[in-house]
């Protein structure tokens, strides 16, 4: 269907020009097209990755040199150079990834800027390779290639439109493809909380590495397409200005779409030269769209669009009824795996110290298989930081942390997800723009390394496997939400949304499940639903440590009480003797003073 | 001179706060406990402008609250000193003070800076010191002192007792004491119910957002209540233990 769309529009804009024969009309069509391929990649690390990059300009330069040099001074055929410009600037894209990796905001973009100028300045001053100034002249159109019984021959305007064409048709599908892979959804839940990302299994590092890489290809693309057509090349046609240009387009157009790039490149390709009638006015009319654009629809002209025309997914609706599901058979069978005997989670001796501080003072404790223990503890007292050193956010400073006997302290919070510790935020971290849905699924993927090569080979681009589709169900059904799968995370009411954080830590399959505060903000009913979600997953087997400040809640659904004050274990033991306990009493009411506070004299 | 009426505060889509009312008298030091997460916080914020209530009245000295902005309540006379202090760590004691009294003329604050140094002498030995350097006791006393620069007649403390060891505690808490004597009321937020009820003379208990008893600072201290709006109701059997 959508293909159908797609297909038909394609063919109406192949041959549109040609009906026309305007060559003026072309020109602009084919830098139309260069500008979508182009923003389309820097779609894949802003839209999609939110990272900001100001260097998409340098990576066309470095395409569009790298495809006219290889025919002009090595000899290599047009379709040999379009491919291995795209992976040199793919390369580059690469090594700039990695010290960008350490960075974020502001910082990540004053370092695209310079790798920006950088590049301008190797393509002025290498003039053995460049030419510098004098620039790259007489590129030639691409060769006559046979395939099979067919000629590829693209050596007139007309033709190279079409192969702009095919090539944005390509760059569309694949960005389409992209978006509904494993490696499409870690990028998104980079995008929306980088953190929660990586404590649900997703390798950060190297799916920034991926976008950093798979935006450059695209730039490389369009700039061995704009190479071989514009036929001469200048350094400064790939100026820090060229960048800012390509952001301007996405962000016209609205990033973290597939139509916004469309929209984006064709609005500032175009509009100058409409504008061309006011010549004076050009660049202040422009700044002046820029700037309303920003300041009233920063999603862009998408999210213009979709306010006019509504949009399913970010619509309210009201909460209907909720049903208790069974906890899906994947989840039982990990958990119970885990001998009965040995504690499934033992925290030992351990300590943390921010600075001179200590935050947790030598604090032991264990979790058992199909426990519920409520770690407690009045506000300061350290609980938070304690999942923290369980979830790998930081390492303890001292002692260890063991799962089924094995070592875990000082892993990546990714790797300590995948070996079974899953847990929830006290602030509320899902992946708001992605659907309900969306979010289970980043979580679920049990490989978890991006297999975006392989899923492409076996078809299987339209997303998940038929099995984890109904593992999403049944997870989305044990917390009643699986009639809002649809949905847009940040349409769901807050408990609804702690629901939601739940079900995602579920989906990694873990055997310990950490909640830090769940029951915070919600309404009585809210509560009792909670907990008959806790009994549930309990009754699977999985061991949960719940962080919470509801007494209600923790005193009647935990087997066992540990309370923390001031970084230190002050009660482990039953809840109905810490109600009691004089240590725990003192510690959240205050102790009574033996001498009374009065003013001195 | 504050009176509270039938407030309820929506924060981060909860309501965190149902239909509140209180009073504070002038003189009084009056106390406002409760778990965490009960809405002590968020009350707090709510008088100083930081958030907009719902739904019901706040007025200090007859003049309503609810529409006006911080700096404006600031000069009506309500200076709050923040949880977790709040001092601006890269500027110097005196600098921090200075802020206190913006807007104020120079003489006046002079004269009130010599009044804090003699509430809090620490504060004058470090009056070069960046307040990032100082203790967590002294920038407690700061930050109460950065207050009472404004001039305020009512001063909202948000937990001032959170993170230090019990002299500290005790030392500020006589400070307050002084504070009243001077003139000023107060609203006290604590988590530390007892020590707040020994300086209060009356006392509200929030729980999740409710206030669910409240009468003078002994009586609150004697009643059972509290320690359920602190540690739940009590567990009879071991429910859950079936599993």
């Amino acid at each position: 269907m959508r293909l159908g769309w797609l297909a038909g529009l394609t063919l109406v804009v192949a041959i549109a020009p040609l009906a026309v024969g305007n060559q003026y009309y072309q020109q602009v069509l084919v830098n139309v097209g260069i500008n979508i391929v182009l923003v389309l990649g820097l779609n894949v690390i802003i839209g999609m990755t939110g990272q900001l990059s100001l260097c998409q300009g340098a990576f066309f330069g470095i395409g569009a040199y790298a495809s006219a040099l290889l025919m002009t001074r090595v000899g290599l055929s047009f379709w040999l150079s379009l491919p291995l410009a795209a992976l040199i600037a793919a390369a580059a894209g690469f090594a700039l990834g990695i010290p960008a990796l350490r960075l974020r905001g502001h910082y990540l973009a004053m370092i695209t800027l310079a790798f920006a100028v950088i590049t301008h300045q190797v393509l002025q001053n290498w003039v053995e390779l460049t030419r510098g100034h004098s620039g790259l002249v007489r590129i030639p159109w691409p060769d006559v290639m046979a395939v099979g019984p067919v000629e590829l021959a693209v050596q007139s305007r007309e033709r190279y439109y079409l192969l702009v064409v095919a090539l944005v048709v390509v760059a569309l599908l694949g960005t389409a493809a992209l978006q509904r892979s494993r490696l499409g959804r870690s990028l998104l839940a980079i995008r929306e909380d980088e953190v929660a990302a990586e404590l649900m299994g997703v390798d950060t590092r190297l799916c920034k590495l991926l976008a950093f890489s798979l935006s450059a290809l695209f730039a490389g693309v369009a700039g061995s397409l704009y190479a071989h057509y514009a036929k001469i090349l200048t350094p400064d046609l790939f100026g820090v200005m060229e960048s800012i240009n390509v952001l301007v387009m996405l962000v016209i157009g609205g990033a973290g779409t597939i139509v916004g790039p469309i929209l984006g490149a064709g609005v500032v390709t175009v509009l100058p030269e409409v504008l061309r009638a006011v010549a004076d006015y050009r660049l202040f009319i422009f700044g002046a769209i820029l700037v309303g654009c920003v300041l009233f629809f920063p999603g862009g002209l998408v999210e213009l669009s979709r306010r006019v025309l509504g949009d399913r997914r970010t619509t309210r609706t009201d909460r209907p009824t909720r049903p208790v599901g069974r906890v899906p058979a994947a989840l039982r069978g990990a958990a119970v795996s885990a001998d009965g005997g040995q504690p499934l989670l033992a925290v030992q001796e351990v300590e943390k110290r921010f600075g001179g501080l200590a935050a947790v003072k030598a604090v032991t404790w264990e979790l058992r298989a199909g426990e519920i223990l409520g770690l407690i503890g009045p506000n300061g007292s350290g609980k938070t930081t304690m999942l923290n050193l369980v979830s790998g956010v930081y390492p303890p400073t001292r002692g260890t942390i063991c799962l089924d006997g094995r070592p875990i302290s000082g892993l990546r919070p990714s790797a300590i997800s995948q070996a079974g510790i899953s847990r929830t935020f006290q602030k509320i971290r899902l992946f708001r723009r992605l659907t309900v849905a969306e979010n289970v699924a980043v979580a679920l993927a049990p490989g978890r390394v991006p297999k975006l090569a392989g899923e492409l080979w076996r078809g299987r681009i339209v997303g998940l496997d038929p099995d984890a589709g109904s593992e999403i169900t049944a997870l989305l059904e044990l917390v009643g939400l699986a009639h809002r799968a649809d949905h847009e995370a940040r349409t769901l009411s807050y408990g609804e949304q702690r629901l939601l954080e739940i079900a995602r830590a579920l989906a990694t399959r873990p055997r310990v499940l950490l909640l830090d505060e769940p029951a915070a903000g919600l309404s009585a009913v809210d509560v009792a639903f909670l907990r008959e979600v806790l009994l549930r997953i309990q009754g699977s087997g999985i061991g949960t440590v719940l962080v919470e400040h509801h007494m209600e809640l923790v005193m009647h659904v935990s087997h066992r009480i540990v309370v923390l004050d001031h970084g230190e274990k002050i009660f482990d033991g039953a809840p109905q003797k810490a109600q009691k306990d004089p240590g725990v009493l003192e510690a959240y009411l205050g102790a009574d003073a033996d001498q009374p506070v009065t003013v001195d004299a | 001179m504050l009176e509270i009426r039938d407030v309820s505060i929506n924060y981060d889509r909860v309501q965190a706060v149902r239909s509140v009312s209180l009073d504070v008298v002038p003189g009084e030091i009056v106390t406002l406990i409760g778990g965490n997460g009960a809405g002590k916080t968020t009350t707090l914020r709510c008088i100083s402008g930081l958030i907009r209530p719902a739904g019901g009245t706040i007025r200090f000295e007859g003049a309503p609250l609810e529409r006006r902005r911080p700096a404006e309540i600031v000069r009506l006379g309500v200076s709050h000193v923040p949880e977790g202090r709040r001092v601006f760590p890269r500027l110097t004691v005196a600098e921090n003070l200075d802020l206190g009294a913006y807007g104020e003329n120079t003489g006046t604050a002079e004269q009130r800076r010599e009044a804090v140094f003699t509430l809090f002498p620490v504060l004058r030995e470090r009056v070069t010191q960046l307040a990032a350097t100082l203790s967590g006791g002294e920038q407690q006393m700061l930050a109460v002192g950065r207050a009472l620069m404004a001039g305020p007649r009512l001063l909202l403390l948000d937990e001032p007792s959170l993170g230090l060891a019990p002299i500290v505690v005790r030392g500020l808490f006589q400070a307050l004491l002084r504070i009243r004597q001077s003139g000023v009321t107060m609203l006290l937020v604590e988590q530390n119910a007892r020590l707040a009820l020994q300086v209060a003379d009356r006392a509200y208990v929030l729980e999740r957002g409710e206030i669910v008893c409240s009468g003078a600072a002994a009586a609150v201290a004697a009643d059972e209540r509290i320690v359920r709006a602190y540690l739940g109701s009590e567990v009879k059997t071991v429910e859950a233990s079936r599993g």
